[in-house]
């Protein structure tokens, strides 16, 4: 009999991290209001290949200095089927400041999210600023990154960026081919666990 | 019965023990207002406080605990405090770097919950001194127009001519530098030019100030004395001190985070009259555009100085003769010059230059006992964190001194620096995609009637370099 559980228990086990391996979200239909106070579904795609979501830190340097790429990948995409948003992870941080900050670094306007108790960023394991998640079909994370790799570590910046990791997942999906780096490492301020 | 017993004493000894454990436990734990605060304060906050260049500030808890994790992981790669240079053997004044036992501490905090501590414990913030950290200067100029730093691209380096319109001579001791965009604004090196020649190029370009090479210093070599070699006359019309000699005419600089530095007792600069104060600066893009409009405070000596102080650059001149060849792809390509002092010398200051490949830096004093002084050891050179060293107290080096450079350029495509992708061949210029190498010791000479000597031995070097490039080139 007790074998029996352990095995039962080591099964489930193994599904656990097959299932984490695969990384989908585990609410598909998780409902987020944004700042214009509209609720969103940023997982659940309609006829959208992609859903891209910047998470990013009103004071972060390395954040803020990935303003104008987050720009223009909103412009280069933007009659293409993939939805973005900006997730802010601050706990603090007030709507005016979130307007504010959006103005001055010239943000896109798409949807922006204020992520106070983090639920977005445990659902795609974001864990510094600036990172990105797509997520594909049923909630499947198909990338978690960096933007590109401008920064090899902190502090230090590349002289040219030589991979363009989100644009390259997007360029992908769009054509329907497998995202060719599904992970990177991204580099940046770390979003704190004590929110 | 017996065993119930048992089963007690060894419950209550192991009660016992969880409690004294537990107790051990509280007892070296590492809190905020215990440990962490004053390294905090005293290293982190004066940048990191508001108006100032951090792009945060860390005044207290609750700051420090929400980027807890950043901080502990800066620290340990000595990211920051910014200071590049690695322990030598000899003491840095205004030195920013935490030691092994001040990151280890704030590893440990980290590791264990960030504790707060007893806020009653906490010590008070140091006093920051507001507006010029030396007090009211002698002389306050600005740039006449902003310069608009763009929200992305690659650094930006452009000098600046500020007229300063002095009537006479004038000894400097300190430069105070503030700039008006804090974000943007990496670092600026100061010269003097009394020629009038980057007023021109600064009116000659169509934005505020003009671009054109990595440092003004680098131009003006190439420009002057690129082929000439004759690049330390200008001592002999100022007996006072050797200004524009190997120091090409430097009056310090800031960098972000620095103080002012002000010059050791009975030094400091010459400044012709007529002379512009040059800028040349630093930016790097912050994300959104910026204007910047810096300001400098100028503080005079009251009287000439009492003695010469002259720099020992090797290899000369950034390096123009050393015949810097970098092949596409090597790993740690390698200059070296050597310089044996002629007479006893005091050194106060050091300094190092190259461009985005340069790697490791090293300036080595080997004295005629074979003591072994590391002066300046830079273990990861990155440019943009240029910094002017002045050591905390006067370094004797007794003639027959052997001071080694040695500097490596990485090449590979692994440097994330390396401008060119993929990495291409490099040689000696002012460009971005250029390279330059030197290392300098700012000395007196001990006995003030040896400063001629000195003097006529660094202006040998130089010529030496000169021949040595000219006849291998020609060969």
């Amino acid at each position: 009999m007790k074998k029996v559980l352990l095995t039962v228990f080591l099964v489930m086990a193994t599904l656990g991290v097959q299932a984490q391996d695969k990384q989908t979200v585990s609410d598909v239909s998780l409902t987020i209001k944004d700042l214009a106070g509209r609720s969103q579904l940023p997982f659940k795609l309609e006829t959208e290949t992609a859903a891209v979501l910047f998470f990013i830190q009103q004071d972060c340097p390395i954040s803020n200095r990935y303003a104008p790429e987050i720009a223009r990948i909103v412009q280069d995409y933007k009659s293409k089927p993939v939805r973005f948003f900006l997730v802010y992870v601050d706990a603090t941080v007030s709507a005016k400041e979130m307007e504010q900050h959006g103005r001055e670094f010239s943000l896109p306007k798409i949807p922006v999210i204020h992520d106070a108790k983090h639920q977005l960023v445990a659902a795609v394991g974001a864990s510094v600023t600036p990172e990105v998640a797509v997520v594909g079909q049923k909630g499947a994370i198909v990338y978690r990154g960096r933007i590109d790799n401008l920064y090899q570590a902190l502090g230090k910046a590349r002289r040219v960026v030589t991979e363009r990791d989100l644009r390259n997942a997007l360029e992908a999906l769009l054509q329907n081919r497998a995202v060719p780096v599904a992970r990177t490492a991204a580099i940046g301020c770390y979003i704190s666990e004590q929110n | 019965m017996k065993i119930r017993i048992l089963v007690s004493i060894f419950a209550l000894g192991a009660l016992s023990l969880a409690l004294y454990g537990g107790q051990r436990a509280e007892g070296g734990s590492v809190t905020f207002a215990d440990h962490v605060a004053p390294i905090i304060f005293n290293n982190c906050t004066s940048c990191h406080r508001p108006g100032e260049a951090a792009p945060f500030v860390l005044m207290n808890y609750a700051d420090v605990q929400k980027r807890g994790k950043l901080i502990a992981a800066v620290t340990q790669s000595r990211q920051m405090p910014p200071w590049k240079a690695d322990a030598g053997d000899v003491e840095f004044k205004h030195e920013r770097r935490l030691t092994a036992a001040q990151i280890e501490t704030i590893q440990r905090w980290a590791a264990t919950g960030m504790h707060e501590g007893n806020p009653a414990k906490l010590p008070p913030l140091p006093k920051f001194a507001d507006g010029w950290q030396l007090g009211k200067p002698d002389l306050i100029v600005k740039m006449s127009e902003a310069f608009t730093v763009p929200a992305d691209g690659p650094d930006i380096y452009q000098n600046f001519a500020l007229p300063l319109n002095l009537p006479e001579d004038k000894w400097v001791r300190a430069i105070e530098f503030r700039p008006g965009a804090r974000t943007v604004v990496h670092h600026s090196l100061f010269f003097s030019d009394a020629t009038g020649e980057a007023r021109k190029l600064d009116a000659a370009d169509p934005q505020p100030g003009f671009s054109g090479g990595m440092a003004f210093t680098g131009q003006r070599f190439a420009a002057r004395f690129g082929l000439g070699g004759q690049a330390n006359d200008a001592s002999a019309t100022n007996p006072g001190a050797s200004p524009t000699g190997s120091l090409g005419g430097s009056l310090g600089g800031w960098a972000v985070g620095a103080q002012a530095r002000v010059m050791p007792e009975g030094l400091a600069y010459f400044l012709p009259k007529g002379s512009d104060l040059v800028l040349a600066s630093h930016f790097h893009p912050s994300g959104k555009v910026e204007k910047e409009i810096s300001t400098v405070g100028v503080y005079f000596a009251d009287k000439p100085p009492t003695k010469a102080f002259t720099g020992i650059q090797l290899p000369p001149l950034f390096g123009v003769f050393a015949g810097l060849d970098i092949p596409a792809g090597a790993k740690e390509y390698t200059i070296e010059d050597s310089f044996v002092l002629p007479v006893d010398v005091k050194a106060f200051g050091t300094g190092a230059h190259a461009h985005y490949i340069g790697k490791t830096m090293h300036l080595k004093a080997t004295l005629p006992n074979g003591q072994e002084k590391k002066l300046l050891w830079i273990n990861d050179w990155d440019f943009a964190w240029q910094d002017q060293y002045q050591f905390k107290d006067f370094v004797a080096l007794p003639k027959g001194t052997r001071l080694d450079v040695k500097i490596t350029y990485d090449n590979t495509a692994g440097n994330p620096r390396n401008p060119s992708s993929p990495p291409r061949r490099v040689k000696w210029g002012e460009g971005s995609f250029d390279e330059m190498g030197s290392m300098s010791l700012i000395v007196v000479a001990a006995n003030e009637a040896d400063m001629p000597a000195l003097q006529g031995a660094i202006r040998n070097h130089v010529r030496g370099a000169f021949t040595k490039r000219r006849s291998s080139a020609s060969r």
